[in-house]
């Protein structure tokens, strides 16, 4: 016991030294260790380039929902590996251009912005609205952004929910197209979906994508609808209600969001 | 607390101590996530089952204001199901039978068509329904006493005759692209499938399916999306409803090697047929093939439902004899049709968009240019002027046409009044003809009668004849003769006069002076006899509702206006309707501006309505609204019982409508539960409620039978099963709404809701709906008659609501005549009003629509309900203050601003309606004087209880133990006699 409050003491003084530190950022490093993990000691410093240098002494386990991954594959005491600082951008979907986006709803059709819903059952959208009705083939989000630089390792999110009904969703039904290449991704499934006329709606929840590349300049990521599997009602495709992407890059990324889009 | 420290100080105590604590703390903590959180709870709701309805005192069962003529819900499946197959055998239509050769004497018979094994039982969205396991068209034909050809359908249900039409057209943006038939390509026919054909030669079978849905029209390219002409298409500048290649070989191939050959039509709209008579079609894209003669007979049989193909059988082996007419017109070329310029996207992908400055708009729009000729109104009338050669080059099959097996000899025994009398305005006219079944073999008959009123040039457009009126026989043995009477009155043939194109001074209904040739009819080309009546010089001028005496007035001139030219029987082809130009596609801000507006055209209001400041109790509460079961509408009651309600309680019971609406407990509203769509209770969104409930045939099919009582019969079915409603609670939970029946026009046979609605004839419509309302609502089912009005296509009909330009003359006469009839002659108490506008006003939110005429002019007492809302533009302000009552929505919000007069009157007025529509439903069954309920723990709630109560009493026993034995160590000589 006093070993474990040596090390936590240790750690928060490490930590404290970094973010009072002369030279840089400050470092919000989001984890959820694992039960199988043990991080024993941690020493994070930065430098001007943004990079962080982090100090293990056991091994790490990247880790679900952090959104900073630290990859070492040098155990050793001491060791120290040096990773880019990377970013967490995110693109809400009902910032994108929807004004020709016409929807289909559980009886009927729906246009444009008006594909914008409210998130007043909190399901944990960002910034308090996400994007539905993507229920007819080939309706497409499209995320367009700039990047100060290529990127090969970027990492891409989607932050999807579900209604209606229980369903998986695959790569070959909702296509991710990056810089016109589409991006296989592992199924994703969404369990027990609580009925239209519940009080809640499923959580949205980040879903990892894969790595993706980035072009220096312009970057397109598009969301499409690739399938013909009706749901119920006049909903002739299968989709997911979007929040957002997010990609995770050392890269800098801008984009003009549409905030217009809410009044 | 010496002991207690002592008991500490003992490591066996310490454990018990944390490990009891922890695990109280744990399931604590779970019973109050489980119960507390709505997402848990309500999970474990789905999944486990929810709340039920728990009778706390009194005996519900002495209030059964509607009772079911079955006792179980299993009975009334067997008997929904039995009745759709009577529907069937009277709905499907003989078009033709050369040679006589149906019924079939032989009973070996080869089936053709890759669709045989794949029916289109229905529609889909609003229309369809779980069609897993329905009968197949195989086991009709077997149950007939069929031996069907085991090679065929063995060939068919593989995958060696290609994988048939898609389960999912692929729809985009509301447009279905163009879409394969699925049919199989010949050259996949293998030598053992036509080596099969010998052995069951007694007839080929020939089956073409198309399918149809709402949120689609059906395309008139097969090209699809990507450009591609798809599958099985003679070309891409085909559209979906003639034959594509497939089936034109299949059908060739039918013919080249049987003698006797049928063509099954399973479509719930009508299709080009030209090919089965011998008059040239100039189709290119058509074998050059002698189908008339190959083809000996047809029958269209539209949309089974789940049980309706076992009528083919019966009909095919003569236990039936067919008694079906058309109800629509059968055109040679659909792409000549007057509406083809002027429908869906105009053919082009902004040919329906308007522009402003060059600019797409987010506005969508549909002329209808021909004005009142739709259907046979074009044909006939245009049949009439130009003659009959242009006549027999245009129609295939009239409206009302349908052979028999038999055959049936007609006699005009009386007219009242007497033939030749000049009649009054509004005069009840009734028309006897004597049947006489002069063939061998049982079957009916229908007789239909058309007026022809006089047309003067120039003046208001008329169409040649206008279905007036219509009876069916009962099946009638040869020899037998039956006499049937056709009722109606000279309302009923009288023309909306909107712009006074006789130059008399008057807008509106009116009867031309002159001679009214009174037509007794096989269909609306084939005259039988004739009555003549004369209207005096100067005609009629009708002023008011024949039924009301409520002014009758135009109403929508913003919308007339927006047909500049209109088709005209003085001259055809000057007026012509045209493809929308970039001229008139083009807008101005003014139009934008009254788009965009929200503004009411409600009468204002000066005095806000006294509602309660708060929610009562139930002992505050001073009348029930089971008190109100049966009061009629002006009751003084309402009153007193309107004012308990807060005007939350009102905004939240309009706002949230979603095929139910909310329990009002202080007052006593139950949760009504409400299904679409046409085909019975066949849709609900949500939760399974709606279960174990019979899919009707389409309702073109039971228009198709042209007998009402079979209409009301289907009523009176639904209505059953809404009594029974959900039996898998407690205390059962009757389906009280319904959303339907759907009575909007066949406008053009693309419109992909063709199957859901009953005709291109507004009578036929109104007639056949109004007899399944009051069959359904004898049982307590609220019937929501959809969708008012105008809306004839699926394409963008929601988007910002398509713009509808029409004139009132087609409106009153055509569109809005099902609705009439549906409201007066059935007595709806509910109506759905539509996604599109008329003109530029949202009909959910038109004044002039939902009060002036459905309530003032008509005298509808009852709610309106919206289309399903999630559109920005279907503002419910305006919905309630034009006079609706519902949002068919789970997700919109009300203005709480309380203090406006007008917004506040229209809030009490819809709850009015509201609770006087459930005061007279089957959702007030149990709900009585001294009947109290409550909402019972569910399952799950159970279970958690008694899971706490066994850890509670397990960690109690054993601290029990525990401490006893802890004692005795720290005083070994403390003991506890047990």
């Amino acid at each position: 016991m006093k070993k474990l409050y040596a090390t936590i003491a240790l750690f928060f003084m490490a930590f404290s030294f970094v973010a009072c530190g002369g030279n840089n950022t400050f470092i919000e490093t989001t984890t959820k260790t694992t039960a199988e993990t043990t991080l024993t000691t941690e020493e994070v410093t930065t430098t001007q380039d943004t990079t962080v240098t982090i100090t293990t002494t056991e091994d790490t386990v990247t880790t679900v929902d952090t959104l900073t991954t630290v990859d070492t594959s040098n155990t050793d005491t001491g060791s120290t590996t040096t990773v880019p600082l990377k970013e967490t951008y995110v693109f809400e979907a009902e910032y994108t251009y929807l004004d020709e986006l016409i929807g289909a709803t559980f009886s009927g059709s729906t246009f444009g912005t008006a594909l914008i819903v409210d998130d007043m059952k909190n399901g944990g959208a960002s910034n308090g609205y996400y994007v539905s009705y993507l229920y007819t083939y080939g309706i497409t989000l499209t995320f367009n952004f700039n990047s100060d630089r290529a990127a090969t390792n970027a990492s891409l999110y989607m932050r999807l929910s579900a209604e209606y009904m229980d369903f998986t969703l695959t790569s070959s039904m909702f296509a991710v197209v990056v810089n016109n290449t589409q991006i296989a991704y592992n199924d994703i499934s969404f369990i027990n979906v609580p009925g239209v006329n519940s009080e809640t709606i499923y959580p949205f929840t980040d879903f990892y994508v894969g790595k993706v590349s980035l072009l220096e300049g312009a970057n397109v990521v598009k969301l499409i609808v690739t399938n013909n599997t009706a749901m119920v009602g006049t909903m002739y495709s299968t989709a997911p209600m979007v929040d957002c992407i997010k990609i995770e890059t050392e890269a800098v990324l801008t984009w003009t969001p549409l905030t217009d889009n809410i009044q | 607390m010496k002991t207690l420290k002592e008991l500490l100080s003992v490591r066996r105590f310490k454990v018990w101590l944390i490990v009891t604590m922890s695990v109280i703390v744990f399931f604590l903590t779970a019973t109050i996530v489980a119960t507390q959180v709505p997402f848990i709870s309500n999970t474990l709701d789905i999944i486990l089952g929810g709340p039920t309805k728990i009778v706390v005192s009194g005996d519900p069962t002495g209030y059964n204001y509607y009772t079911a003529d079955y006792d179980t819900k299993e009975e009334v499946y067997v008997a929904g199901n039995d009745l759709n197959e009577l529907i069937n055998e009277e709905g499907i239509v003989l078009l033709k039978n050369d040679d006589s050769i149906l019924p079939l004497l032989g009973t070996n018979i080869s089936v053709f068509g890759k669709n045989s094994v794949n029916l289109v039982y229905g529609g889909s969205g609003s229309g369809g329904g779980d069609f897993e396991g329905a009968a197949t068209l195989y086991e009709s034909l077997e149950d007939a006493g069929f031996n069907v050809n085991p090679i065929m359908k063995t060939f068919y249900e593989s995958d060696a005759s290609g994988d048939g039409r898609s389960d999912n057209p692929a729809i985009e943006g509301g447009i279905l692209s163009g879409f394969s038939t699925g049919e199989t390509a010949l050259s996949l026919y293998t030598q053992t499938v036509k080596d099969s054909y010998a052995s069951y030669n007694d007839a080929a079978i020939v089956v073409i399916s198309r399918i149809g849905g709402e949120g689609f029209d059906l395309p008139r390219t097969m090209v699809n999306s990507a450009g591609v002409t798809v599958d099985g298409a003679a070309s891409g500048d085909d559209h979906y409803l003639e034959l594509d290649q497939n089936e034109q070989d299949m059908l060739q191939e039918a013919c080249e090697n049987f003698t006797n050959v049928v063509l099954i039509i399973n479509s719930g709209t009508s299709m080009e047929l030209g090919f089965l008579d011998d008059i040239e079609d100039n189709d290119a894209t058509m074998n050059d093939y002698d189908y008339a003669s190959g083809v000996k007979a047809a029958l269209w049989i539209g949309g089974p439902g789940y049980s309706g193909i076992m009528a083919l059988g019966r009909v095919l082996n003569g236990e039936v004899n067919p008694s079906g007419r058309t109800v629509d017109t059968y055109v040679r070329d659909f792409t000549a049709d007057p509406t083809y310029a002027n429908f869906s996207n105009n053919l082009t992908s902004t040919g329906n968009r308007y522009t402003l400055d060059g600019k797409l708009q987010p506005y969508f729009f549909v002329d209808y240019e021909e004005g009142i000729y739709v259907g046979y109104r074009y044909y006939e009338t245009r049949g009439y002027t130009d003659g009959e050669t242009w006549y027999d080059n245009s129609v295939v099959y009239p409206l009302g046409y349908g052979l028999s097996y038999t055959t049936f000899d007609w006699e005009v025994k009386d007219t009242t009044p007497n033939d030749g009398r000049e009649i009054d305005v509004d005069e009840e006219i009734e028309i006897e003809v004597l049947v006489t079944n002069t063939g061998s073999v049982a079957g009916k008959d229908v007789v239909q009668v058309y007026v022809t009123a006089p047309y003067y040039a120039g003046e208001i457009e008329k169409a040649y004849v206008v279905l007036v009126g219509f009876a069916k026989t009962s099946l009638l043995q040869p020899g037998e003769s039956e006499r049937v009477t056709v009722s109606f009155t000279s309302y009923d043939f009288a023309s909306y006069d909107y712009s006074d194109a006789n130059n008399n001074g008057f807008a509106g209904y009116e009867l031309d002076e002159g001679d009214y040739i009174i037509k007794v009819c096989r269909n609306a080309h084939e005259v039988v006899d004739t009555v003549t009546y004369t209207v005096p010089d100067g005609g009629y001028q009708i002023e008011t509702d024949p039924d009301t005496d409520y002014t009758v007035e135009n109403r929508f001139d913003d919308a007339s206006a927006g047909i500049t030219v209109q088709l005209s029987r003085n001259d055809w082809e000057g007026t012509f309707p045209t493809t929308p130009t970039d001229a008139d596609r083009a807008i101005d801000q003014d139009m934008i501006d009254a788009l965009e507006s929200r503004a009411s055209s409600a009468p204002t209001a000066s005095v806000v309505p006294t509602q309660s400041s708060v929610l009562l109790s139930s002992d505050e509460i001073t009348i029930m609204l089971y008190e109100l079961i049966g009061a009629d509408y002006d009751d003084e009651r309402w009153d007193e019982f309107l004012s308990q309600l807060t005007f939350d309680q009102i905004t939240e019971l309009i706002s949230q409508a979603a095929y139910q609406t909310m329990n009002v407990d202080n007052v006593g509203l139950p949760l009504t539960v409400h299904g679409d769509g046409p085909s019975g209770f066949v849709n609900f969104m949500g939760d399974p409620t709606i279960n174990g409930t019979v899919v009707y045939a389409s309702p073109v099919v039971v228009a198709s039978t042209w007998n009402v009582e079979l209409a009301n019969a289907e009523g009176v079915m639904v209505g059953n099963e809404g009594v029974i409603g959900d039996q898998t609670r407690d205390v059962p939970v009757p389906y009280t709404g319904w959303y339907a029946p759907a009575m909007n026009i066949h406008r053009t046979p693309f419109s992909g809701r063709n199957n859901e609605y009953y005709s291109e004839d507004g009578l036929l419509s109104g007639l056949m709906a109004a007899q399944v309302v009051l069959g359904a609502q004898s049982k307590g089912v609220i019937t929501f008659i959809k969708h008012f009005a105008v809306n004839d296509q699926e394409t963008r009909r929601d988007v910002n609501g398509l713009i509808t330009w029409a004139t009132e003359q087609s409106m009153r006469e055509i569109y809005f005549k099902p609705f009439e009839i549906a409201v007066k002659d059935g007595g709806t108490m509910g109506v759905m009003s539509s996604f599109n506008r008329i003109g530029t006003e949202w009909t959910g939110g038109d004044y002039d629509l939902i009060t002036e005429v459905l309530q003032n002019e008509w005298g509808f007492t009852g709610a309106v309900i919206t289309d399903f809302n999630l559109q920005a533009y279907m503002d419910l302000t305006q919905m309630v203050e034009a006079g609706g009552d519902l949002n068919l929505s789970q997700s919109k919000t009300m203005s709480s601003d309380y203090t406006d007069p007008t917004y506040t009157t229209a809030l009490r007025n819809a709850a009015h309606d509201i609770f006087y529509i459930f005061a007279n439903s089957n959702a007030m069954i149990g709900y009585g004087p001294d009947v109290v309920y409550r909402w019972g723990w569910t399952p799950w709630q159970w279970l958690i209880l008694y899971i706490d109560i066994a850890v509670v009493v397990g960690v109690g026993t054993w601290g029990f133990f525990t401490t006893k034995k802890t004692l005795r160590k720290i005083h070994p000589k403390f003991s506890v006699t047990s």
